[in-house]
């Protein structure tokens, strides 16, 4: 057997690949050749590291917001597509509000119960839960997710203002003798991975110089 | 005398590799210029930090509302006009002083970055336009090093987003979002 | 973690709530003909595994979070047309993969060598803090952590065909030919990036095992 044979079998040993007769050649060299017996053992060494080192399984962060965003981009097919059937057939007037909801009667009586539960309608009387959104021609929001679990956040339409409102709540003051800089800045244009962003105010002066884009990091401001 | 003849010989080469390169120094200069690669925009987003309290700024906090500026917003007056009396409908008992404001077209294959301030700014994932007029948006509202809170909105024209973020001294810091140019 | 309550009453459950597992054939068929609890269940059973992919893809957690969701979206839209005699997962994967490589090249397409750069350089420690911890005893734990970091500076010295292949194979348990089902490969080319990759980290490795 030459080198790169063993080589091979060693291979489809250790991946369980073997059929019947290259079984009966690897016995016979885990019984007669160090050698092979070593290189098996370094190869089994090296996988366990891997399963060690890179996971197979890892549930994602937030794994229900996970679920909820999925069924929410499925449902906006669905409904996008029910809109090109109908448009395709018998001319349809467009869906007043509930953009988000396949069940609107039902998700609305839910929600009704939640909102009152929750405190909801504690602000000016213009102010409705997500579950009313209106007209398609408001900006509308989907589902929310805060990654500390102290900080809610709860998404409603001010009629009044004919705005629409994320309003957080838990996040932690920030300490008064923080000053918070801002800026008048115009649009940029995308960067190369690896060099900043430059952010500049309206007289063409950079003020700001942002790196994002690497992987896992948050942007760097310098 | 040597050197000389060499270097008459090369000049006409010179001039000849000059005239055919030209175009592609002139195209190559372009490109610097730009100073990134070429990104479609699906729709042009306005986002201002807004500092909303009850009562008027204390002396202590008047370079606040300080910068290049400000308390001049790009908007134009009647947009900002409209954009307060909306924000008092919502914060109630509020006056409303600009911290910072970033204009920024969302960028169809990248990530777009909407910074009034370095403090609080928005990351922006644009899912392309939407019927009707708008964009789809996947938002994260970002606080120095951390994501504060991620969401997905349609963002209609004239149908402002306020995001009430953190306390800071007297009041809070509201987070605006507009959708230009439609 | 807060989800908007107003979203929880969106989905009926129209799976049978007994203690018996619906097989995913079972599911597949339902969300197939448009059952969105079914691709629910599917999404919650396979979320951990098409997430640990892509996140050993791309080793970006965000980037995984989001590419995850794309591929569970074009699962969905692409159910119909699923063929019954692949198995559900090596078709998920599949589409997990192409989903990762396309934005892979996509980023390679903004700038390569120092994509590339970056990937290598973060690599490790963007890892750090989302592989599963297991107790271990002190100074074997200390060991671990240096081969752990060894192990995967060297993997992302490998190309991403071989990266992938190595690690369907060792981390995923894929067979020569669900992976060459993932990657689109004949199993020839999955052997032999198998044996490539196997040798190369080997090769990289053999100064770390020496020190241990």
């Amino acid at each position: 057997m030459t080198p790169s044979e063993k080589s091979l079998l060693l291979h489809k040993l250790i991946d369980g690949e073997l059929d019947e007769p290259e079984k009966v050649a690897a016995e016979r060299l885990l019984e007669t050749d160090p050698m092979f017996r070593a290189e098996l053992e370094s190869l089994r060494k090296l996988g366990d590291e891997m399963r060690r080192g890179f996971p197979a399984d890892l549930e994602p962060p937030s794994p229900d917001f996970f679920n909820t965003r999925i069924r929410h981009q499925i449902e906006e097919e669905q409904y996008a597509e029910a809109n090109r059937t109908n448009s395709r057939g018998k001319e349809l007037p467009e869906p007043r509000g509930m953009r988000w909801f396949a069940f609107p009667w039902a998700v609305a009586a839910a929600s009704l119960v939640v909102a009152v539960a929750l405190g909801l309608q504690d602000r000016d009387t213009g102010e409705r839960g997500l579950a009313w959104a209106g007209p398609g021609g408001q900006t509308s929001v989907g589902t929310t997710y805060t990654p500390a679990a102290v900080v809610e956040a709860d998404a409603f339409f001010s009629d009044a203002a004919q705005a629409t409102v994320i309003r957080l709540t838990g996040l932690p003051r920030i300490p008064s003798e923080r000053e918070i800089a801002g800026h008048s800045a115009a649009s940029y244009r995308p960067s190369h991975v690896g060099t900043p962003v430059e952010i500049r105010d309206r007289g063409g002066r950079i003020s700001v110089a942002m790196l994002s884009g690497v992987p896992g990091q948050p942007p760097n401001f310098f | 005398m040597a050197p000389m003849q060499r270097n008459n010989y090369h000049l006409p080469a010179f001039f000849l590799a000059a005239f055919f390169l030209w175009p592609f120094l002139l195209c190559a200069q372009g490109i610097a210029a730009r100073g990134g690669p070429k990104a479609e925009t699906d729709a042009e987003v306005w986002g201002g930090l807004v500092y909303a309290i009850e009562g008027g700024l204390s002396e202590g906090e008047k370079n606040v509302a300080k910068g290049p500026s400000f308390p001049v917003v790009s908007l134009g007056a009647e947009l900002e006009k409209d954009l307060r009396s909306r924000l008092g409908r919502v914060f109630t008992g509020r006056n409303f002083y600009f911290l910072g404001e970033h204009t920024q077209g969302v960028f169809k294959q990248y990530e777009s970055w909407l910074v009034p301030s370095k403090d609080l700014f928005l990351k922006l994932d644009s899912k392309g336009p939407v019927k009707g007029g708008g964009v789809n948006l996947g938002l994260q509202l970002w606080q120095d090093k951390e994501v504060i809170m991620k969401t997905d909105v349609i963002l209609r024209p004239d149908s402002p987003l306020f995001i009430e973020g953190p306390a800071w001294r007297r009041g809070k810091l509201l987070f605006v979002v507009l959708l230009k140019g439609e | 973690m807060q989800v908007s309550s107003a979203q929880i009453f969106l989905m009926p459950i129209n799976l049978e709530t007994t203690s018996h597992q619906p097989a995913d054939s079972e599911l597949v068929s339902l969300a197939a003909g448009g059952d969105t609890a079914a691709f629910d269940e599917l999404v919650t059973r396979y979320r951990g595994k098409v997430y640990a992919l892509a996140m050993n893809m791309v080793k970006s957690d965000a980037d995984a979070w989001d590419l995850s969701q794309e591929a569970f979206i074009k699962a969905w839209k692409a159910l119909p047309a699923f063929k019954e005699e692949s198995r559900f997962y090596t078709w998920l994967y599949r589409i997990t993969h192409n989903v990762c490589y396309d934005w892979m090249r996509k980023r390679r397409l903004r700038d390569s060598e120092e994509f590339e750069e970056q990937l290598h350089a973060d690599s490790v420690a963007v890892h750090a803090p989302t592989a599963p911890q297991v107790a271990e005893l002190p100074d074997r734990a200390a060991d671990h952590r240096e081969l752990g970091a060894e192990i995967a500076t060297a993997i992302n010295k490998l190309s991403e065909d071989h990266r992938v292949v190595v690690l369907l194979r060792e981390v995923n348990g894929l067979s020569y030919e669900e992976i060459a089902e993932v990657t689109d490969a004949s199993t020839g080319t999955v052997m032999s990036r198998l044996f490539y990759a196997r040798k190369k980290l080997q090769s990289l490795l053999q100064e770390t095992y020496d020190s241990l």
